[in-house]
C-alpha cells in the first residue's frame, strides 16, 4: 500500500509540473498547444546527456535555454496588438510538427536507447524507505508549484494573466500588455515543461518518444482540472495519477494510459453539459424575474 | 510481387485513407488523430474473420469496413458534445485505446507479435496475383473513395457540410440537423479507412500494431493537411511524398531505422508548411480588436 501511495504522489507531482505549464498556456489562449513537449524532451536530455549521467550544470543550462525559447515562442504567437497570430488548428498542426521534428532529431543524435534515472549515483540512498531521487522529484515539483502559484496570485504579471483568463477580449480592449504577459508566461511554461522532463528522467526513464504521451497525460490533467486553473491542474494531475495507479493495480500497467484518456473524454463531455445546464438555469431564472418575457 | 507494383499498392491504400481523412478535415473542419486506429480496426477485423472464422475475403473486408464505420460513428456522436480542440483529444484517446487493446489482448490480436498466416486477397474465389492484380485493386479502392468524396462535396449536401464547417451555429439556426450531417461523412470515412486496412492486411498477409499507431495517424494528418483537406490532389501529393521519398532514400543507402526518422521529419515539415499556408487564419483565431 505504501508503494502505491508513493507511486501516486511521485507520478502526480511529475504530471502536475507539466499540467501547470499547460494550464498557463491555456490561460493565455484557449487553444491546445503541443509545443510544450519540446522543452520536456530537451530538458530531460540536457540533464541526462548522451551517456545518461545527471549533470546539474547541464540541467540549469537547459532550463535557461528553454525559458528563453519560451519567451520567443510567446512573442511569435501573439502580435504587438495582442491578437493571436495563428488559428487553433494551425497551432495544433505547428506544435505537432515541432514535437515530431525534435523527437526525431534527438533519436538521430542520441539514439533510441532509454536513459534510466535509476543509475544516478549522486541521488542514491533512501529517506523513510523512499528512494532519494523520488523524494527529490516530489520536492522539486512542490517548489515549482509554490513558485507558480505565488507568481500568478501575487505579482502584477500574474494579475494580467488572470485578467486574460477571465475575459481575453476585455483585457485586449482595456490595453493590457498581452504580448508581454504571453512572453513571460510562455517562458515560465517552457521552464516548467523542461523541469517536468528532468523529473521524468529522475523518476523513470526517457526515450525520444516519451514527451508525446507525457504531454498528453498533462493535457488530460489540465482539462480535468478545468483547463486554465493552476490549482485545478495540480488536482487534475493527482486525479489522473490516481486513475493510472488504480488501473495499474487492477488491470495492469498496459491499460493505465487508456483509463486516463477514457476519463478525460467523459469529463470533457460532462463539463460541456454542465455549462449547458448552467445556461439553461440562468435563462429560466431570467424569465422568472422578467415575468416570462425574454430580457 | 514487383517492387514498383508494391509501391503502387501502398500508394493506393494510403491514398484511400488520406482521401477519407480529407472528408473529415476539409469538410467537417475537425482534426482527427485516430485514422490509423480506424484503419487498424478494419485490418484486424478482416484478418480475424478470414483467419479464425474462415470467411471469404470479400465478406471479411465488408466486416472490416463496417467495423471502421461503426468506430467513426461513435466518434461522431462524441464530436457533438465536444469543441474542436477537445475533439482532437478524444481522437487521441481513441488511438491510444486502440493501441492498448491490440497490444494487450494477445489471445485475440496476437499482441505485439501480430497475427501471421492471413490468406491473401481473393474476390469470389479468384485469387488476385500478388503484384499487378493487387495494385489494381488498391488503386480501384483509391479511385472509388475519391469519387465518393467528390460526390459528397457536390450539390446541396456539400453546401450544407461547408456551411456547418464555417458556421455551425448558423447551420443549426437554418434548420440543418448537424448531428446527421456530421455522422454520414464520418461513417463514410470510417468505412473507406476500414476497407483500406482490410486490403493492407490482405497484401501483407500479416497484421501487427506498428502500422496503426499514433505516429501513423499524425502522418495521415500530414498527408491531408497539404491542401487543408479540401484539395484532394494535394492530399494525394502528400501521400506520394510520405510513401515515396523514404523508398527513394532506400536506394541512396539509408538504413531502415533512419528511413523511419526521415519519413517522420518529412511529415513534420508538411504539417508545419500546411499550418503556415492553409490553416493560419482559421475562423477560430482571436480577432484583432476594432478601434
Amino acid at each position: 500500500m505504501n508503494l502505491v501511495f508513493t507511486q501516486l504522489a511521485v507520478e502526480g507531482a511529475r504530471f502536475s509540473v507539466l499540467a501547470m505549464a499547460v494550464a498557463l498556456t491555456l490561460c493565455l489562449s484557449r487553444h491546445i498547444d503541443l509545443t510544450l513537449g519540446v522543452p520536456a524532451l530537451i530538458g530531460a536530455y540536457m540533464a541526462a546527456g548522451a551517456a545518461g549521467t545527471l549533470s546539474w550544470q547541464r540541467m540549469m543550462a537547459g532550463a535557461v535555454l528553454m525559458g528563453l525559447t519560451g519567451l520567443l515562442v510567446g512573442a511569435s504567437l501573439f502580435r504587438k496588438d495582442g491578437s493571436e497570430r495563428f488559428s487553433g488548428t494551425a497551432r495544433i498542426l505547428l506544435s505537432l510538427a515541432f514535437l515530431i521534428l525534435f523527437e526525431n532529431v534527438i533519436s538521430l543524435v542520441v539514439g533510441d536507447e532509454p536513459l534510466v534515472g535509476d543509475g544516478v549515483v549522486q541521488l542514491s540512498g533512501t529517506i523513510f524507505g523512499i528512494a532519494m531521487r523520488r523524494v527529490i522529484v516530489a520536492a522539486l515539483a512542490l517548489v515549482a508549484a509554490a513558485a507558480t502559484l505565488a507568481i500568478v496570485r501575487f505579482s502584477s504579471v500574474g494579475r494580467n494573466l488572470r485578467a486574460l483568463r477571465t475575459d481575453s477580449e476585455l483585457a485586449l480592449i482595456a490595453g493590457l500588455p498581452v504580448r508581454r504577459t504571453a512572453m513571460i508566461f510562455f517562458g515560465a511554461a517552457f521552464l516548467l515543461a523542461a523541469l517536468g522532463g528532468v523529473l521524468t528522467y529522475l523518476d523513470t526513464a526517457v526515450t525520444p518518444g516519451f514527451a508525446f504521451p507525457y504531454l498528453l497525460m498533462a493535457i488530460a490533467a489540465a482539462v480535468v482540472g478545468g483547463s486554465s486553473s493552476i490549482f485545478g491542474a495540480i488536482g487534475g494531475a493527482l486525479v489522473v495519477s490516481a486513475l493510472r495507479t488504480f488501473a495499474i493495480w487492477h488491470f495492469g500497467a498496459e491499460w493505465s494510459d487508456s483509463a486516463a484518456f477514457f476519463f478525460l473524454v467523459v469529463v470533457a463531455i460532462v463539463a460541456r453539459q454542465h455549462v449547458r445546464v448552467a445556461q439553461l438555469a440562468s435563462r429560466f431564472y431570467g424569465r422568472l424575474r422578467t415575468g416570462g418575457q425574454e430580457s | 510481387m514487383g517492387y514498383g507494383w508494391y509501391l503502387l499498392t501502398l500508394f493506393g491504400i494510403y491514398g484511400a485513407v488520406a482521401v477519407s481523412l480529407a472528408l473529415i478535415v476539409g469538410d467537417l473542419g475537425v482534426l482527427s488523430v485516430a485514422q490509423a486506429a480506424v484503419m487498424g480496426t478494419g485490418a484486424y477485423l478482416t484478418a480475424l474473420a478470414q483467419r479464425n472464422a474462415h470467411l471469404p475475403f470479400e465478406l471479411s473486408l465488408l466486416i472490416g469496413a463496417c467495423g471502421g464505420a461503426i468506430l467513426m460513428l461513435i466518434l461522431s456522436s462524441v464530436a457533438n458534445w465536444l469543441s474542436r480542440d477537445r475533439f482532437v483529444l478524444a481522437t487521441v484517446a481513441l488511438q491510444i485505446g486502440f493501441t492498448a487493446i491490440v497490444q494487450n489482448l494477445t489471445n485475440i490480436t496476437g499482441g505485439a507479435a501480430g497475427l501471421p498466416g492471413i490468406p491473401g486477397i481473393s474476390f469470389f474465389g479468384h485469387r488476385l496475383e500478388p503484384g499487378r492484380g493487387v495494385a489494381l485493386a488498391a488503386l480501384s479502392l483509391l479511385a472509388l473513395s475519391t469519387l465518393l468524396v467528390i460526390a459528397m462535396r457536390r450539390g446541396r449536401y456539400g453546401y450544407a457540410l461547408h456551411c456547418m464547417r464555417d458556421a455551425e451555429l448558423f447551420a443549426r439556426s437554418i434548420g440543418l440537423r448537424t448531428i446527421w450531417y456530421r455522422a454520414l461523412p464520418m461513417g463514410v470515412a470510417g468505412m473507406v479507412a476500414g476497407l483500406a486496412g482490410g486490403m493492407l492486411a490482405g497484401v501483407l498477409m500479416f497484421v501487427d500494431p506498428s502500422p496503426y499507431g499514433l505516429i501513423e495517424s499524425c502522418l495521415f494528418l500530414a498527408m491531408v493537411s497539404l491542401g487543408a483537406g479540401r484539395n484532394l490532389a494535394l492530399a494525394l501529393c502528400g501521400t506520394l511524398l510520405i510513401v515515396g521519398i523514404p523508398e527513394v532514400l532506400r536506394f541512396v543507402g539509408l538504413q531502415g531505422a533512419l528511413i523511419g526518422n526521415v519519413r517522420q521529419v518529412i511529415g513534420a515539415g508538411i504539417l508545419a508548411l500546411a499550418a503556415f499556408i492553409f490553416f493560419q487564419f482559421g475562423s477560430d483565431s482571436r480577432q484583432r480588436p476594432r478601434s
